[in-house]
């Protein structure tokens, strides 16, 4: 998949990629005897090296979702996200880099950040990217940067991992994660409690609190449920903003049985109207061969369509 | 002769069907000149098959 992106930055004329979180499956496993056979180290390398493809010849959002972060009894997180993914490992996210927040470890991370690229076909863009469950401190971060009058007139795309249902609607209920002791009995995942995340917000919330309000936060990507979204809604300001969910990992026998996801991503092409975006749902796995490119497009109209700005 | 035109007919079959699969298959192009891209990434997860982690497609 990144192979594939690398080849094609200059064909489809990549300007940024945008993960939407749960780059490993586990933040705190050091055992490889169930589970997946890898540590969450061995997980994050692979992750950084996947992305490690387009380092240097692309920005891109590696957004963080539930699984990148482990909670302890109370609900607070950390994650080893900042090790694999720091702000030199890729000099263009530096490069376009312009904001950034803390993580709850009080540490500057790109968990919580923002990139400006100026003049793509007339229009600048801020690309914003917040934790899993934003906690309130973020999304006042977040809401001050969209107001900051150096954005007035940009356009923002905001990356977060939790924010809308495969039914369309925003995410709601408490944010909580799994906290596991013990994590194994005789190679079974045991039951674990749901811990609630303190000061974390959903998809209603995070519409509420930052979307909505700002003026110029037109497009919201999002993943963490399997399936397809799309919404759109008016903004304080009165104008539209697509929020977008795709998620494909239950895709090709299921998250835990299947192949991970076969591969899908999505090719957002920005027409040069200024307004448009064309929405297609690719397979590069299923692509690359003769015998399976007839299975390389979802061409229904959840995974096919039309984006108009105002 | 009836195996030669046995033959000729799974030609006929496969070439068909060669001609529809590339019909259906479009390799991922810019619709119009001028545009550009993002491209999104959904959740990875570094998980497959349940035994293993890290899926080739990645």
């Amino acid at each position: 998949m990144m192979a594939w992106v690398e080849d094609n930055i200059d064909s489809l004329n990549i300007k940024m990629v945008i993960g939407v979180g749960d780059l490993v499956e586990n933040n705190e496993k050091i055992t490889t005897d169930y589970d997946g056979n890898q540590t969450t180290q061995q997980q994050w390398q692979s992750a950084a090296r996947a992305f490690g493809k387009l380092d240097g010849k692309v920005p891109y959002i590696a957004a963080t979702g539930n699984h990148d972060y482990s909670i302890d009894r109370q609900g607070n997180r950390s994650s080893r996200y900042h090790e694999f993914f720091h702000p030199e490992k890729n000099f263009l996210n530096q490069k376009f880099l312009v904001q950034n927040s803390r993580n709850e470890r009080g540490q500057p991370t790109l968990e919580n950040s923002a990139y400006e690229l100026r003049n793509l076909n007339g229009k600048d863009y801020l690309f914003l990217t917040v934790e899993y469950g934003p906690r309130d401190s973020v999304l006042t971060w977040a809401k001050k940067v969209a107001a900051l009058q150096q954005y007035k007139n940009h356009r923002i795309v905001l990356a977060t991992h939790n924010y809308l249902s495969q039914k369309d609607q925003h995410t709601s209920g408490e944010i909580k994660w799994l906290f596991w002791e013990p994590y194994n009995i005789d190679n079974m995942i045991q039951k674990a409690p749901h811990v609630k995340m303190p000061f974390a917000n959903n998809g209603v919330q995070i519409w509420q609190k930052l979307v909505q309000p700002a003026s110029n936060i037109e497009l919201v990507l999002c993943g963490h449920i399997s399936g397809e979204g799309y919404r759109t809604d008016k903004n304080v300001a009165g104008k539209t903003v697509h929020q977008m969910l795709f998620d494909a990992q239950s895709m090709g026998g299921g998250h835990r049985d299947g192949n991970g996801g076969d591969g899908w991503l999505r090719i957002l092409e920005f027409l040069p109207d200024g307004k448009t975006v064309k929405v297609k749902t690719f397979s590069p796995f299923f692509g690359a061969s003769p015998s399976t490119r007839h299975l390389a497009w979802k061409k229904d109209a959840r995974n096919e369509y039309l984006m108009k700005f105002d | 002769m009836k195996q030669l035109g046995i033959v000729w007919t799974l030609l006929l079959v496969l070439a068909s069907q060669l001609a529809f699969a590339q019909d259906v298959y479009r390799k991922p192009v810019l619709e119009q000149k001028g545009s550009w891209s993002v491209i999104m990434v959904p959740d990875i997860q570094n998980y497959v098959n349940g035994a293993e982690t890290s899926p080739s497609w990645i």
